[in-house]
């Protein structure tokens, strides 16, 4: 579940010089996905791509199997993708000798764990530390990840990193306010264990997760 | 997908039994909110809940609700479940879930103070970007958003998640046969990328670009945020946006076939019992005469489009029971001979409503919109405070009522006229949705006669033209749990009807004839007609200068639209009161299956606009629990088809529902 935005044009008229089979993954299409900016893309250089595949989940292998058939694209000389990161990683290690190119950017957006993509976001930082700030995440509501406190640096709650960002910490504080605790007392200023994010942590909930993927 | 379902996908687990017993020993009592997790399987383990029931005893902590959630994150879902359970009293809330569940209470409540029971899981294995996500299906390759994607340069395999150290310009050098020296277990990606450009015998070109960390900003992110907002809450919960495809027929008028030279006219074509046959084989008939009569309050008597001679009373294919059932044949003549027999009632304003209500039965009027409900009884409804008149056509291809309202605007408002005589109601409003600005242009204008009727136009959602979402669009009220829109004062007509329900008081003429979208990729020729109600679907092949023979091999004949639509797997049957539409399809390169796994991504519970559980359904159903399904409200689901639509996994979802609800609901009552 992630969100794209198409390359920019002088990047993508290169590869359309060599007549490339075009994919275009529309599962997340009820999410972010440029289904417009594609097709007026695509529509401006009509004669330059060898053929249009609409898909959705190309992600999965399966589908992709089925959507990259021998029989439905017999050998394309060049595919260019426009998906996601993961779509175009599926078909590349599908057609494996066949070249592909990346359509689009896919943009970092944390904290797509659930189904919504809500304003709030988490770092999977491997220690919660909401129920000490008010629900109110530091390390995504704040542009510095701060910790311990504000940086002195906001201006009228706005954050100086981006001045379309709050202040996390003008919320966490006006939050703490609301329910009556203000109590950022020196025991309770975190020090942040990076270590919960090493692969010797992950590596094996990764591979679980690896090993539960069907294989052919 | 084999059985190899994925059991511990698990995005947060408790915190150390230590740190927990330390804060939770301050406390007395909370409220506890587990989230079932996405991405895992459907119950909570039981592991979890022994281990808080350890430490919960160990802290002496009285847990005064225990309340369980799937995908707490989705913030509207849970608002609406937390504002029905979640007791008034509570002072605490302790939740178990990731990031964003605690967080989405937390903004739900921000007066509690809120406990966070667990951490949550970081899923990425590379050093620039701390999380990196699956896409919606499992798989292991991963994604970091970096928003400056290399693959073109990499061959297909990603640097930044793939490589230990997210190099973007070749190996490190500390690779050892083709292992990382990170970790030993792991493959060197930039290996792996070398190997794959030999083969597609290209070279490595270091452009040595640097990766833009900016390359997604703040100020993006919140316009994609607002936009997500929007979409879940306008102009109802969840629906789904399919391709339209109108543009082939919406331009197109409105046209006749040449008369059929036989119809099969099914007894059984509006809800309730089917009609009794007044024919004998061999009588003569003209059009418009009554060849069937209703049985029952809720059924309808059923007239001829064509003159000639009853061949047949016998069964035939049902388009929408998809079995064999009695069907009368008649024989086109050729004369064209009317019934001649035909009450009007110019002055309807003047005359009784039951006489016109008796009139509107006997014409055979029923809901034009595929339901096929008998109009008559729709208008009979006590206390009716607004009239809707239904013109959203939100299925893709159909644009026959389109068509309607554009050139029989004027016939529609007077239709619109006689509807809310007979329902008393003050206030019409014909909604349609905003794709089609000529219909709202020529409705607009005809409107301006009536000072009572409003015409309305919504943002083109699938399924906006669904009974409960219009209501909600229209009224902005809610229609509660197992009622119907007339329960609350409300009464839909489709855009169709109305227009046959005033010729029916205008010009006496019974329901013989309806519009007919034919589109879709294999239909020579394509657009909106008016078409006779039993006309033979050979002869609209044979109108339109197609060739049924390749239908179920070559492609797909749905007859509706395409989301709610029934499969028709061969042209031996005819047209009937509800049929809207006849779609061509190409097959889909993968097929829904009723076996294929689950992986709790929840997009369907994201679409379902009456914001029910399907995956749920699927997994239920699988196991025969129906006992469950009726729990969890099986029976609201109105049968849209978006978690069809939406499925990542491609489950036909509706089948197992369509199972389930039989089972929990009908099967049932008739062994009781």
């Amino acid at each position: 579940m992630l969100i794209t935005h198409l390359k920019p044009e002088n990047e993508l008229v290169p590869i359309l010089s060599r007549k490339p089979l075009v994919v275009c993954c529309f599962g997340c299409a009820e999410l972010f996905f440029p289904e417009e900016e594609i097709l007026s893309f695509l529509s401006r250089y009509p004669d330059s791509y060898s053929g249009l595949i609409r898909c959705d989940y190309l992600c999965n292998r399966e589908f992709c199997k089925e959507y990259l058939s021998q029989e439905r694209i017999h050998t394309p000389s060049t595919v260019l993708i426009f998906s996601c990161g993961v779509g175009i990683q599926s078909a590349a290690e599908h057609l494996e000798s066949i070249p592909v190119f990346a359509g689009c950017d896919t943009l970092m957006v944390n904290g797509f764990q659930g189904i919504s993509i809500t304003e709030n976001q988490c770092h999977q930082c491997g220690e919660c530390r909401l129920n000490e700030t008010g629900g109110i995440c530091p390390i995504t509501a704040c542009a510095k990840g701060l910790l311990n406190g504000p940086c002195g640096g906001a201006k009228n709650g706005k954050c100086e990193v981006d001045p379309a960002m709050e202040c996390g910490w003008e919320k966490i504080w006006c939050r703490w306010k609301e329910q009556g605790k203000i109590n950022l007392s020196p025991t309770s200023i975190a020090i942040r264990d990076y270590e919960k994010l090493s692969t010797g942590r992950t590596g094996s909930f990764s591979s679980r997760q690896i090993n539960a993927v069907p294989k052919d | 997908m084999a059985d190899v379902i994925v059991k511990d996908l698990t995005k947060f687990r408790l915190k150390q039994k230590e740190e927990l017993v330390e804060t939770l020993s301050h406390i007395s009592s909370i409220s506890l909110l587990w989230c079932e997790k996405c991405f895992t399987a459907e119950e909570l383990s039981d592991k979890d809940i022994a281990a808080f029931k350890e430490i919960s005893d160990l802290s002496h902590l009285s847990i005064s609700q225990d309340i369980r959630i799937p995908f707490l994150c989705n913030r509207i879902k849970t608002s609406s479940l937390l504002q029905e359970t979640l007791s008034p009293e509570t002072k605490r809330i302790a939740v178990a879930s990731c990031g964003i569940g605690i967080q989405t209470i937390s903004s739900l409540f921000p007066d509690l103070p809120i406990i966070a029971l667990t951490d949550s899981i970081p899923q990425s294995l590379n050093a620039t970007s701390l999380t990196a996500f699956h896409g919606i299906t499992l798989a292991k390759l991963m994604c970091a958003g970096c928003g400056n994607c290399v693959l073109t340069k990499t061959a297909g395999i990603c640097p930044v998640t793939a490589c230990a150290k997210s190099l973007l310009h070749g190996p490190c050098g500390g690779a050892k046969n083709g292992m990382c020296e990170v970790s030993p277990e792991r493959e060197c990606a930039w290996e792996k990328i070398f190997s794959r450009l030999e083969k597609q015998k290209k070279k490595w070109e270091d452009s040595s670009t640097l990766h833009n960390f900016a390359a997604f900003s703040f100020s993006q992110h919140l316009v994609y945020r607002k936009e997500n907002a929007l979409r879940h809450e306008k102009p109802f919960y969840g629906g789904v946006h399919p391709p339209d495809e109108k543009k082939s027929t919406e331009s197109s008028p409105l046209r006749h076939f040449s008369p059929p030279e036989k119809v099969i006219l099914f007894l059984s074509q509006h809800a309730g019992m089917p009609a009794k046959p007044l024919v004998q084989r061999g009588d003569s008939v003209c059009i418009g005469e009554k060849i069937a009569d209703a049985d029952g309050l809720i059924s309808l008597p059923l007239h001829t489009g064509i003159s000639g001679t009853v061949r047949d009373i016998s069964t035939e294919w049902h388009p929408i029971l998809l079995q064999p059932m009695p069907a009368i044949i008649i024989e086109n003549n050729g004369k064209n001979l009317f019934s001649d027999n035909y009450t009007r009632f110019p002055n309807w304003k003047d005359t009784d409503p039951d006489i016109l209500l008796d009139h509107i039965r006997e014409t055979g009027i029923a809901g034009l919109g595929g339901a096929m409900f008998p109009t008559n009884v729709k208008l009979s409804v006590k206390k009716a405070r607004i009239l809707i008149i239904n013109g959203c056509e939100c299925e893709p291809f159909l644009t026959g009522d389109t068509r309607l309202m554009i050139e029989r605007s004027s016939e529609l408002m007077e239709g619109c006229a006689i509807a809310a005589y007979l329902l008393g109601v003050k206030e019409t409003v014909v909604a349609m949705e905003e794709n089609s600005q000529e219909a709202f242009l020529s409705c607009s204008t005809a409107a301006q006669n009536f000072s009572e009727i409003r015409i309305e136009q919504f943002p083109t959602a699938y399924p906006q033209g669904a009974e409960k979402m219009l209501v909600q669009a229209v009224t902005d009220e809610k229609v509660p749990k197992g009622k119907i829109p007339p329960d609350i004062g409300i009464v839909i007509l489709n855009a169709g009807t109305v227009i046959a329900l005033r010729n029916a008081i205008i010009e006496g003429k019974p329901l013989i004839e309806r519009t007919l979208t034919v589109s879709g990729p294999f239909f020579r020729e394509k657009g909106n007609f008016i078409v006779t109600i039993g006309t033979p679907l050979n002869h609209i092949f044979h109108e339109t200068k197609t060739d049924p023979s390749d239908i179920g091999k070559e492609w797909i004949l749905k007859m509706g639209g395409p989301m709610m639509g029934t499969i028709v797997p061969h042209t031996r049957t005819a047209v009937i009161k509800g049929t809207t539409g006849l779609i061509s399809q190409p097959f889909p390169a993968v097929k829904a299956s009723e076996t294929r796994d689950c992986i709790r991504c929840g997009r369907c519970v994201d679409v379902c606009p009456m914001k029910l559980l399907p995956l749920d359904y699927v997994a239920h159903a699988k196991r025969e629990e129906w006992k469950a399904c009726k729990e969890k409200d099986l029976l609201s689901c109105i049968e849209c088809g978006c978690c069809n639509y939406i499925c990542a996994s491609k489950i036909d979802i509706l089948s197992h529902i369509k199972k389930a609800k039989h089972h929990a609901y009908y099967a049932s009552e008739t062994r009781e």
